[in-house]
């Protein structure tokens, strides 16, 4: 371990500042250089007796000139499903590559039922839609009832035969204020304004950034080239189906909200999504790439990381102090240091000499492992990965065909080509539990970590050259940012090929693209334990889950460096309102497992995480949903309240679902902190910490000490919790639920609970148990929501309902109060844990 | 997976297949499941429960009907129900607990006896307490039987421990004493060297006089010569004999080509004449010839220019350790000379003239003041070692060797420990050291600190801190976790944080009396 700390140290981290030598900025790269300060020029019109209709394909083709006569295009307008539209625009005889493997199946496309001629324009009209091409100069403007929502502006169309496969192009939102998306950057919610002389702009080009900075438009890890334009009447957004590096400017501002996209190479394939509010936007992408399946229930709880434990013995000292501390754990994590030599799918023969019987001792007390696997794979004649990957020619290669070698962890390695299904097949098929040896069930989840992919080398990024060249002659810069999703493509194969198709894979990725959501839950990477990095982490993953990709975490307590007491309270408790709830630290960091700290600091990180379990029916439900109407987990507030323009730049608050508020406290040392309550007079919110009632709209300063972090239920909601005390998910699983129903004005409140196996693909075959919760007063509906579903199995329990009863209304910023009465029996003196009902309609419960 | 763990979890006990489902309970006094036998009159069937917080009373059917009826949970030892309740496991045959209430029903096996699950038909919890008992109390045994042997041993080396420290400080009070002596001699010494010397210096004055004279002429004689030999060389140089050294007539001659390109430039020669073109004898003399001089007693041979000295390799820095030395860039070579190979001026070699002889009678002062003066220098020696020898015993008295010096035999000795990559090494007071089976290079990871155990007993725990530092990281320290045994030995070292690395070791002078069991389980009210 030593050893490896001294090599690659130089490559870890040191400093609190990304490299600008190896990161570079848009001055340092050609084609951004180049485009970046073109002016707009009137170079394009459209060839009127080009065009061509095909009213059953949904497709409108036409030429388009070059002023010049040198750069002339083609483009392809299509009718999807939902009133979105795709765009592709590309040389006549372009040999660019067109990307497969990130939209989720097939495209809707409608026909193209009703267009209208003019001279010098042709106009798609829809129910919800106009689509214009103007001939000259050329734009296509899509408009809806409430008028022009996104231009694609043609004079900053740029194809030009001097910048190879470069290109660039214009988008205006003219509805809209502010610009969102583009994950993923360590920046607040909203995008900045960027220009020449100012900020650089947006990169999307996966890299392995160390130390990355705040507030920075440089790339990170991933890249999702989703862009929001938002305004208080509509949102519209853009998808950009290119996985090359891309360079945005964004300008946000009344009437002049637009952004300018350059791109390396690939095709300008864009699709249009024409919201009208920010949810149908996200649902129009989300309905393009897919949703995530739900995750085994365990993956929603608390997982414990760090890099490393350093042995099996280390490593079960720490399962069983969790377990004498009383602290909730599901997952136990471990780093690149528990293989042999950073050989994937092997273990370390001394420090873990008995991993089956270390993963029998997790299991004893209800925890799983999750165990790190790279992409790189080290060149060492003899290892079976290596060897065999060799012989078929799995390898991504260099430009003169030879495999492409570099360091990473193990030393000299070379990297799987996952664009070839032959390797993505090879690499998944070591997952089972043949090819990995000494490995059970208990190793429920997979990591993959460094798939930028990383390479230690700082002359070219850290990553592999834009010429080395994959399966098919593809060349690496065309494909580069979806290396990451199509590693955890072949790890989710790898995963439902080794227990058959009966568990959903669990699988952690640190680059990702758009599609991403199908197969992994993402984190932040390697984020610092400073605040600063505790606040972009709600940011981060709000913006994330906008992107499709919900399930979305950040490293509590922060990767490098070591965090004050206070800031890893603060940590704990907002981590536990983000999907994905994991703490992990660097090998250079001191150890940081809660039960390390003094009784008081135990006992608020506790508490952070037990309130995490009590949550887990909301989270579960949630995904469900998401599975169902593709909505984000986690929403901003602007998402939820889209007219209300002072929510625009919120990014440390965000909203579980509808119905729960949470405001992370991102600050040190403060007694009180500012809180919008969003939803004007009608909304009220209700403390889950103290008897206190707010209204919206504005900020409010909040009282706050060490104890939590403000957490509201939204009038009206019903929230299903499991308050029973335990230590794991599995252990909760035979226990009844409490509803927490916050009554409105009329005494009412309503909810959603859902219950299924918690493990397997049944619940697309509807074994679930899905029901609308109605709170009236003292009596309780239960619905079944889906009539076809089957329930059999999955009783809906009840232990006890909370009823939150406000009793003097908030005024003037001055808080309400509000009372709380349990019922835990109906009228008939039954318990109603002792009700296991069968829902096959509609039962109303009176309680007493 | 659950009912492997489970299989495995219990099958690792060597239990028997018997199941034993707890009921009520598994003792004589009959008592709601969950509560101890202590607590049992506390809920008496006769009567109405009266929760123990005295908030409310109610029916003793409520007792365990897995409904929460007192806030402080008394009214449900037995289950689930109650957020903070408290379930207790009888666990007959082996040691009773109390569990939170959130452990009942949870689907994990807590008590030995099983209790603690009963309404999951997914599992069910055999007895083993039995087995465990007898485990724990084999173990118990096996651990007295160690503290026993251990004690023993202890009391061996806690005996030479403390007379070690007793000849310490018998040797530190005969210390006291010589260096008292010899502080006298010392005294007395410089007196007489004082007094010696005294004589010595006024004898010397008039050679001293004597002897500057000389130095005087033979400066002079010197320069005579230095002008001599200038005058001979301009004669030489001044080839077309018009009195004056021009810049033409240096040209011509190879020694002053400074650069070595093969010619004597303009500027070479102007250098030689300190910046003139021309220079009559008597600036020669002053100005140029010790320009001149130099090349001239290089090119004969007589003198070389200093060769810029090797930078010795500075020895092995204890800050930066091995990882420095493979990571770091090769020295920078010295600043090379700015091409031209210029020698410095050569010192005047002013060879100190030979001492003149003394006369009898000095030479007797002078011999006499030397001997005492050597006489001096052993008495001044003889304290300073005494001082040396005395700070050694303090720094020993001042070490914490445990309460009955049983650590203090350790001191001096030295314990290896092997991992498949490292030999570490624990010389206890001293220092902890790391050194890589395929290298030479030792580590040191720590130097003796400090006893950091907690406050009931310091001494389970040493630190050796302010070791090498870590490449861009902090200075290694080391723990110690001084456990009982009847060897000394070093069991085991890890390194849970980087570059904090945890030593276990075994003696027997950390045998003490384990403070037995309190059994508070029966009295928790």
């Amino acid at each position: 371990m030593l050893r490896f700390c001294l090599v690659f140290a130089t490559l870890l981290s040191f400093g609190q500042f990304a490299d600008h030598d190896t990161f570079k900025d848009c001055a340092r790269v050609n084609f951004c250089t180049t485009l970046r300060t073109r002016t707009p020029e009137n170079k394009y019109s459209v060839d009127s007796d080009s065009v061509v209709i095909d009213p059953d394909g949904g497709q409108l083709k036409f030429d388009l000139l070059d002023t010049n006569g040198s750069d002339n295009l083609q483009v392809i307008i299509t009718r999807l499903e939902g009133d979105n539209f795709r765009v592709q625009i590309q040389e006549p005889d372009s040999d660019r590559y067109q990307l497969q493997d990130v939209l989720d199946g097939e495209l809707n496309v409608l026909p193209n039922d009703k267009i209208v001629i003019d001279p010098d324009s042709y106009t798609i009209v829809t129910d919800g839609a106009n689509v214009t091409i103007q001939f000259s100069p050329f734009s296509i403007e899509f408009t809806t009832n409430q008028g022009p929502q996104l231009v694609l502006d043609g004079t900053r169309l740029i194809f030009d035969k001097n910048l190879d496969k470069a290109f660039a192009f214009g988008v205006t939102f003219p509805q809209a204020y502010q610009l969102y998306g583009i994950h993923e950057h360590a920046d607040g919610l909203a995008l900045q304004t960027t220009q020449v002389g100012g900020t650089d702009p947006y990169r999307l080009r996966n890299l392995d950034v160390s130390g990355y900075e705040l507030n920075s438009p440089m790339s990170l890890y991933g890249s999702i080239p989703v862009l929001y334009g938002h305004g208080s009447e509509a949102t519209t957004g853009i998808f950009l189906h290119n996985a090359a590096e891309q360079w945005m400017e964004i300008t946000n501002g009344e009437d002049n909200t637009q952004a300018y996209v350059m791109v390396e190479s690939g095709a300008l394939d864009v699709f249009v999504l024409l919201g009208p509010t920010p949810a149908e936007a996200v649902r129009q992408y989300v309905g393009l790439t897919g949703t995530a399946h739900l995750p085994q229930l365990w993956a929603l709880g608390y997982h414990q990381s760090r890099w490393n434990y350093v042995s099996q013995d280390d490593l079960k000292d720490v399962v069983a102090n969790f377990t004498t501390y009383d602290f909730p754990l599901d997952v136990i994590w471990l780093d690149i240091d528990y293989t042999d030599g950073k050989k994937y799918f092997t273990w370390d023969p001394n420090a873990f000499s008995d991993p089956v019987e270390m993963q029998q001792n997790i299991s004893a007390s209800n925890k799983r492992l999750v165990t790190i696997i790279d992409p790189h794979i080290k060149v060492e004649q003899g290892y079976n990965v290596y060897d065999g990957a060799l012989e078929q020619d799995l390898f991504v290669k260099r430009a003169d065909g030879s495999n492409f070698e570099g360091d990473c962890w193990p030393g000299l390695s070379s990297y799987m080509d996952f664009l070839n299904p032959d390797a993505r097949d090879y690499y998944s098929s070591f997952y089972s539990y043949d090819n990995f040896p000494s490995t059970t069930p208990v190793l429920a989840g997979i990591w993959n970590d460094m798939n930028e992919p990383s390479v230690f080398d700082n002359s070219i990024e850290k990553t592999l050259p834009g010429d080395a060249v994959h399966h098919g002659g593809v060349a690496h810069r065309d494909i580069h940012n979806i290396y990451g999703l199509l590693h955890t493509k072949s790890t989710h194969q790898g995963l439902i090929n080794r227990d058959n198709n009966t568990k959903r894979p669990f699988i952690l990725t640190r680059s990702h693209f758009a599609g991403t959501q199908r197969y992994s839950a993402i984190w932040t990477g390697d984020n610092q334990a400073e605040w600063g990095h505790l606040s972009v982490s709600y940011s981060e993953c709000l913006d994330a889950n906008l992107l499709g990709i919900v399930f979305c975490g950040a490293d509590v307590g922060g990767f490098s460096n070591n965090p004050s007491e206070e800031l890893l309270q603060r940590w704990y408790q907002a981590g536990a309102w983000l999907p994905f709830y994991r703490a992990h630290s660097d090998s250079s960091s001191q150890r940081r497992e809660p039960f390390l700290f003094n009784e008081d600091v135990q006992a608020v990180i506790r508490n952070a995480i037990q309130l995490r379990y009590k949550h887990l029916p909301v989270w579960y439900t949630r995904f469900y949903e998401h599975t169902r109407n593709r909505d984000p987990i986690i929403r901003p507030l602007f998402y939820q309240y889209p007219s209300n323009v002072d929510v625009y730049n919120i990014g440390d608050h965000l909203l579980l679902g509808d119905d729960i508020l949470v405001r992370a406290v991102t600050e040190s040392g403060v007694e009180s902190v500012q809180v919008y309550f969003p939803g004007g007079t009608d909304e009220h919110w209700i403390s889950i910490s103290s008897s206190d009632v707010y209204e919206g709209s504005g900020f409010i300063d909040v009282p706050v000490d060490i104890q939590g972090i403000p957490v509201y239920y939204r009038k009206g909601s019903v929230i299903v919790r499991k308050d029973t005390l335990r230590l794991s998910s599995d252990e909760m699983v035979g226990d009844g639920h409490t509803l927490h129903a916050n009554l409105d004005a009329d005494n009412k409140a309503s909810g959603t609970v859902y219950l299924d196996d918690n493990t397997s693909f049944n619940y697309v075959n509807k074994e679930y148990n899905y029901l609308k919760i109605d709170v009236d007063g003292t009596d309780v509906t239960l619905t079944k929501i889906d009539d076809d579903a089957n329930s059999d199995g999955f009783d809906f329990v009840i232990d006890d309902v909370v009823v939150n009863k406000i009793i003097k209304k908030p005024q003037n910023g001055i808080p309400g109060k509000y009372e709380t009465k349990i019922y835990k029996k109906t009228v008939d003196g039954q318990l109603l844990k002792n009700l296991k009902f069968k829902f096959n309609d509609i039962v109303t419960i009176k309680l007493a | 997976m659950e009912l492997f763990a489970r299989n495995f979890k219990f099958s690792s006990l060597f239990l028997s297949s018997s199941v034993i489902l707890s009921v009520i309970c598994t003792s004589e006094v009959p008592r709601p499941r969950g509560v101890s036998l202590s607590r049992a009159s506390l809920y008496n069937p006769e009567r109405n429960f009266l929760c123990f917080d005295n908030s409310k009373t109610i029916p003793f059917v409520q007792v365990n009907d897995d409904y929460c009826d007192c806030p402080d949970g008394s009214d449900e030892p037995g289950t689930s129900a109650c957020p903070h309740g408290i379930f207790h496991c009888t666990n007959a045959g082996h040691k009773p607990m109390n569990l939170a209430s959130s452990r009942v029903n949870d689907g994990v096996c807590d008590c030995c006896d099983g209790s603690d699950e009963y309404a999951r038909n997914t599992i069910t919890c055999p007895n083993i307490c039995m087995q465990l008992g007898r485990h724990a109390r084999e173990e118990a045994q096996r651990m007295a039987e160690l503290v026993k042997a251990g004690k023993h041993l202890k009391a061996e080396l806690s005996q030479r421990g403390m007379q070690l420290k007793e000849e310490k400080k018998e040797k530190l009070v005969v210390l006291e004493k010589n260096k008292e002596e010899a502080e006298r001699v010392k005294q007395e010494k410089q007196q007489i060297k004082d007094e010696l010397e005294a004589a010595e210096n006024k004898a010397l004055e008039i050679y001293r006089k004597m002897e500057d004279e000389e130095k005087k002429r033979k400066a002079e004689a010197e320069a005579a010569k230095n002008r001599e030999e200038a005058t001979e060389t301009f004669v030489k140089f001044d080839s077309n004999q018009d009195g004056f050294v021009e810049i033409s007539e240096l040209q011509t001659r190879q020694t002053f080509d400074k650069d070595k390109n093969g010619e004597v430039s303009v500027e070479e020669a102007r250098y030689f004449l300190n910046n003139e073109d021309a220079v009559e004898l008597e600036k020669f003399v002053t100005d140029a010839w010790p320009n001149i001089k130099p090349y001239l007693m290089m090119d004969a041979g007589l003198f070389k220019p200093p060769v810029p000295q090797e930078e010795s390799p500075s020895e092995a820095d204890d800050l930066q350790g091995d990882e420095a030395d493979e990571e770091e860039a090769p020295q920078d070579e010295e600043e090379p000379d700015e091409g031209e190979d210029e020698p410095e001026q050569p010192e005047e070699a002013v060879e100190e003239p030979a001492p003149l002889p003394y006369d009898d009678e000095t030479q007797k002062l002078v011999d006499r003041a030397t001997f005492a003066r050597n006489e001096f220098a052993d008495a001044e020696r003889a304290v300073r070692d005494i001082e040396a020898e005395i700070n050694n015993i303090q720094d020993y008295l001042e070490k914490d060797f445990g309460p009955e010096e049983e650590f203090a035999s350790l001191q001096g000795e030295c314990f290896d420990y092997s991992d498949h990559e490292y030999i570490y090494k624990l010389c206890p007071f001293e220092k902890t050291t790391q050194l890589p089976k395929s290298g030479s290079m030792e580590t040191r990871l720590g130097s003796w600190g400090r006893w950091d155990g907690p406050e009931d007993n310091k001494y389970e725990s040493m630190l050796y801190d302010k070791g090498q530092s870590c490449w861009n990281g902090p200075q290694r320290s080391s723990k110690v976790k001084v456990v009982c045994g009847v060897t000394n030995e070093v069991t085991s070292v890890t390194e849970p944080n980087r570059c904090e690395y945890l030593f276990e070791f075994v003696t027997p002078a950390a045998c003490r009396e384990i403070a037995s069991d309190v059994d508070d389980l029966h009295d928790e009210l």
